[in-house]
């Protein structure tokens, strides 16, 4: 973990639950599109096996984090943008889904 | 975000000019942007042990001593640094031993402990400079971020003479 406060971050440190009814809609959709770049065999093989992603706006991963706080870790980074580093196995993929308004990078290796 | 970059060329490589510098070759990139037409200079400073240090600049403060301090207000950051970390991929391929090592130079607005520029460069790095390939060893109290090369044998020499530099600078 590193950030601003260099602090863990913990969703218990989030008190306003109610904003994540809101965003649930939101955050199954970009549970798609994870699910749907880490079965990309040539992103994991970059990655070395650990994708990272980076979310923004930073209420959305809260939101996932929430949901999936045993399942994944989480970095904040200085800048607002969130990035995702570890995904677990057991994501399933769900087809039919259309992201609009996520925005999901993943930075490859270039060394 | 940090997907777009310029072209750019290598120049020269340049002999220290006298005593003060310290490094054995300094190899010079240029590359200009084309949002602001100005050149930008890449100096990557050979000193023993394969380590090299990065500095860039733009070429108007070529002769300023605070050169490495000014704050441009472009708005191109994300590009200069991803154009630098290509001339990095490229200068690595063609010397696959070296170990790298950049400063984030604080600016006259930083008051944090950590500049503003390590943190970015920190951020960067990690994200497109494999650990497989570097060790990233950072030294925050010179702000200072280190690519360990794995191949390289003398490890622990690299990191005396990068405290070396440091502590002494």
């Amino acid at each position: 973990m590193y950030g601003k406060a260099n602090a863990n971050l913990k969703i218990d440190d989030y008190k306003d639950y109610s904003r994540l009814y809101n965003h649930k809609k939101e955050v199954a959709k970009m549970l798609v599109i994870l699910s749907r770049i880490t079965s990309n065999s040539d992103l994991s093989k970059t990655r070395s096996l650990v994708p990272r992603f980076i979310f923004k706006p930073l209420d959305e991963l809260i939101s996932l984090m929430s949901e999936y706080k045993n399942d994944i870790e989480i970095e904040l980074d200085s800048y607002n943008y969130s990035v995702l580093t570890a995904i677990p196995a057991g994501f399933k993929f769900i087809p039919g889904e259309v992201i609009s308004r996520a925005q999901v990078k993943g930075y490859t290796y270039i060394l | 975000m940090f997907n777009t970059y310029y072209p750019f060329k290598f120049i020269t490589k340049i002999k220290p000019n006298d005593n003060s510098e310290s490094f054995t070759w300094c190899h010079l990139f240029r590359f200009k942007s084309s949002k602001t037409n100005q050149v930008y200079l890449v100096r990557f400073e050979e000193y023993s042990n394969e380590l090299v240090a990065i500095k860039f600049f733009l070429k108007n403060h070529r002769l300023s001593k605070a050169r490495y301090k000014f704050v441009t207000n472009t708005n191109e950051m994300p590009t200069i640094i991803r154009t630098c970390l290509n001339i990095l991929a490229t200068f690595s391929k063609a010397n696959p031993y070296s170990s790298f090592v950049f400063i984030g130079e604080r600016s006259e607005k930083d008051k944090e402990k950590l500049s503003r520029r390590y943190r970015i460069y920190k951020y960067v790095t990690r994200n497109f400079i494999s650990p497989t390939t570097f060790e990233h060893v950072i030294k925050e109290e010179y702000n200072l971020y280190a690519l360990i090369n794995k191949n390289h044998t003398e490890k622990n020499s690299i990191l005396n003479e990068i405290d070396y530099y440091y502590s002494n600078s």
